[in-house]
Formats: C-alpha cells, structure tokens, sequence
C-alpha cells in the first residue's frame, strides 16, 4: 500500500467514525416526518432529501418544505397561519398542525430528546 | 472461482460495509405507535407503547368516537347539552341534565369554589363579547362599555343549585363555556379507556397539555416544555411519572395585536381582561381536569395571588414565567425540571408544603 492509499484510508475510517457518532449517537435529530391527514391518513417521509410535499386538507393544499433535514409549512390555506409562522421543525417530537386543514407534521427520531411537547 | 482481494480492495470493501451498516438508522422504531384527532379546537396527539399495532389502532379508532362525542355534548357553541342548560339557566328554568354532563357541573363548581375565583367557567358572556368562541382570532377588544356591563354582571357560581340531575340557577348571568378544564377531563376519560383496553403505557396530549400512564419502552416518559418567548425552542425537561398530568396555560397560545396592543386568551374574570402578571404557567399533578383548571388559575391568580390558589387547590408542582421571564417554582417542582439554561436565576417558593401530592 502507498502513502496516498494510507491517506485515504485514514481519511475514509475518520469519516465513516464521524458519521456513526452523528447518525447513532446524535441526540434529538430527526431522521422522518410522520404526516397524519383528517385523523385518517398517515405517512411516514424521510428528512433526507429536500423536497417540496403538497398535501390535501380539509380547505385546500399545504405545502410542506423538507430542507436540510428540516421541515416547516411554506403556504397553508388557512387564515390563521399559525402552522406556517410556527418555522422549522428538525428535533424528534417537534409538532406543527394546521387545525383549518386538518394537517399535523412530527419529527419522528431514533433517539429523541422528548416523547411529547407541553405548551 | 478464487476471489483475490488486494489489501486497498480489501480496506475500500470494509468501508463500503461500514457505510452499509450506517443505513441501519434509517428506520425508526416501531413499537411507538402514534395517532392526530382534531377535536376540542385543538389537534390530540397519542402516543402508544408497548403492545402491538393491532391494539393500539383498535384504541386510537375507539377514542376518535369518544373525542368527537365529548366534543359534541361539551360544546356550547353549538347545538348541544350545555347549549340547551345555558338557555334554560338565561330564562331561569330548572334544567335535567345527563349523566355525562353532570360531573363537569359538579367539578365546575367545586374548582372555581377552590379557585378564590380566579377560575370562573360560566363566563361564556364574556369569551363571546371578546370573540373567543370562534376558532378565529378575534380582530379587536370589545367596547369598554361592554366590559363595565360584564363588571356589574359577574357570573357567580356559587347560586348554582345542583340537586341530583336538576340543575337550577337564581343568577341568569351564569353561561357555560367548558373550554377551561373540558379538555384535561376528557384526558381523564381517554386515559381510563386506554387502561381498560389494557394498554398501560401511553401519553394523551391534547393541544400541548398532557397525562402520561406507564413509561416509554425502558425510561420514563419525558417531556420537553415549550419556551414561552422562543419559537421552537424548549425550556426545561421533565421525565413524567405514571398518572401523572402536565399542563401548562401560556400567553402565547392564543392571541391578537390590536393597535399595537397584545391581547391574550386567558381572560381574569374579575376584571374582564387578559391577565397581565405571567407568561406561562406549568403544573404537574395526578387529575388533568384539576391540572386544567388550576393552569388558568394560577395565571390569572398572578404573581401576588398564586401561592394561595396553588394551596386552596391543591397543587404543589408548579413553574412560572413572569413577563420580564423571570422564573418562579415550587421546592417540589425544581428537582423535577431540567432546565436547558442551566445557569438561570430561579425563584423558589417554600410556602406550598413539598409533599407529593
């Protein structure tokens, strides 16, 4: 084995050891959103790749954005917009709902920092 | 066929299975079961561990009825049982009520009784002169003529008569509106059905207020408690024991700005207005109704009053958050909150006796 073959593998070890810490042992991050419409209708979707999400609710369609392992309500339907300034959500049992539309979003993780949120 | 590997093939190949096994994380658990209701005005979240799926989805579906039931018979502003005793109780007639309605009556009076006041739930005037009975905020504050009327027509409840089902009133000012405690008592009620079923380990949280039975798979059920002025962000951990409730009535839930002016949803039925004194009020204790209606108390009650209603309630475990964010506890509630700024200045209160209650 060369010396650049040495570098990489050193480099490839320290990497694959940085992302077991981050991935296994990181607390609260999340890795799903866990999607639930009118009570009825859950689905589970990865965080991790962005991308745009329209969902249909009760009064018309949210769009939810999926951003760097992220999540928040870009437009919603409703008057309040309680759900949209709510912002970005990315701990395990993080929670937004637009009640209007009937539409609840929670960061479902491994390893979370809390079950449920008292407000 | 012999498969020679080369030491860098052999190292590349080793990383590649580390890679692989990184994957493994990707899924989560899945004896946490998980269930939304809308209802109440609120969203109910459910969160059941330690059976199988079929159990749990059997529950969730059976207490999506019961929600939309109690919903519907505890409205009072729409037709149903509490519609129909605040007419009958305007015109000055003695009303029958039902099984189900008769021990909020009861708890209704025997709170605000406990209360010094402070939590009154026959202002249903008053939440409708302000606009709070819609799911919509309200644009504006009322009149203050309006208010001076409600002044000189407080709701008393202590002239409500309660014999067996009959219920009968010699104020007519006295209108329901259940919203203040309804909903820890219909978290009572989910928590006795979901025990009845056999599931022993589960949170009912309806809008950010919660009970607990039972614990998460190996360690107690924790909660994170929202930050009454940072969006997103929580205050303090508390890992909760079984039966216990955790409530909390903050300024942040629900309100408007008027003119420049913010106005908040909990209203001090001694005076018509928003209470001023705290942001956030968070209480543990073992009865969510109780937990319900003291939150709302002890909020109005304010800096000066809350150790008083806190004691006439019975409740010992109590966080508060005045509005320069100042922090307040009880000597029992300390030990149980794990702040997220450790190094913040707490207030502690000694007058209310740390036993557990």
């Amino acid at each position: 084995m060369k010396i650049g073959d040495k570098l990489v593998l050193i480099i490839g070890i320290v990497l694959v050891a940085s992302l077991y810490k981050q991935l296994w042992f990181s607390e609260g991050h999340g890795d799903f959103i866990q999607i639930t419409i009118d009570a009825k209708e859950q689905r589970l979707v990865s965080l991790a790749e962005d991308q745009i999400l329209k969902m249909k609710g009760k009064v018309g369609i949210s769009e939810l954005e999926i951003h760097n392992g992220k999540i928040r309500f870009k437009h919603s339907p409703c008057t309040n917009q309680i759900c949209v300034h709510t912002g970005w959500l990315e701990k395990g049992g993080d929670f937004a709902a637009c009640l209007p539309n009937r539409i609840a979003v929670e960061v479902v993780a491994n390893n979370t920092l809390f079950d449920s949120i008292n407000f | 066929m012999r498969i020679i590997l080369r030491s860098r093939t052999k190292s590349i190949f080793a990383l590649l299975i580390a890679l692989f096994l990184l994957s493994a994380c990707s899924e989560p658990k899945q004896e946490i079961h998980k269930y939304s209701y809308f209802t109440f005005g609120t969203i109910i979240q459910l969160t059941i561990a330690g059976v199988e799926k079929e159990l749990a989805d059997e529950a969730a579906a059976e207490l999506d009825t019961k929600f939309a039931d109690m919903h519907n018979d505890w409205h009072a502003w729409q037709p149903s049982p509490v519609m129909t005793l605040n007419q009958q109780l305007a015109k000055g007639e003695t009303a029958t009520v039902d099984e189900k309605l008769l021990p909020l009556l009861l708890k209704a009076k025997a709170f605000t009784d406990i209360s010094s006041d402070t939590f009154n739930p026959a202002i249903g005037h008053l939440l409708f002169m302000w606009g709070y009975q819609k799911d919509e905020q309200p644009i504006e504050p009322p009149a203050q003529l309006k208010i001076d009327e409600y002044l000189n027509n407080i709701p008393d409840l202590s002239k409500l008569k309660i014999d067996g089902n009959q219920v009968s009133s010699s104020d007519n000012n006295i209108q329901f509106d259940l919203g203040g405690f309804a909903k820890g008592y219909g978290i009572d009620r989910a928590i006795d059905h979901l025990k009845s079923k056999g599931i022993t380990n589960a949170i009912v949280n309806a809008g950010g207020d919660l009970k607990v039975i039972g614990q998460q798979t190996d360690r107690p059920w924790r909660i994170g408690i929202r930050h009454p002025r940072k969006t997103g962000s929580v205050i303090g951990l508390l890992d909760v024991n079984d039966g216990e409730s955790v409530f909390t009535s903050g300024d942040y839930e629900r309100y408007f700005i008027y003119e420049d002016r913010r106005y908040h949803h909990i209203l001090d039925p001694r005076t018509g207005l928003p209470a001023t004194d705290l942001t956030s009020v968070t209480i543990i204790t073992e009865d969510a109704a109780l937990a319900d209606a003291a939150a709302t108390a002890l909020f109005v009650a304010g800096l000066k009053d809350w150790e008083k209603v806190a004691t006439q309630m019975g409740i010992n475990k109590v966080m508060l958050i005045d509005k320069h964010g100042q922090l307040y506890m009880t000597a029992a509630m300390q030990p149980r909150m794990q702040l997220v700024e450790k190094d913040q200045d707490i207030v502690i209160s000694r007058t209310i006796s740390d036993e557990n209650r």
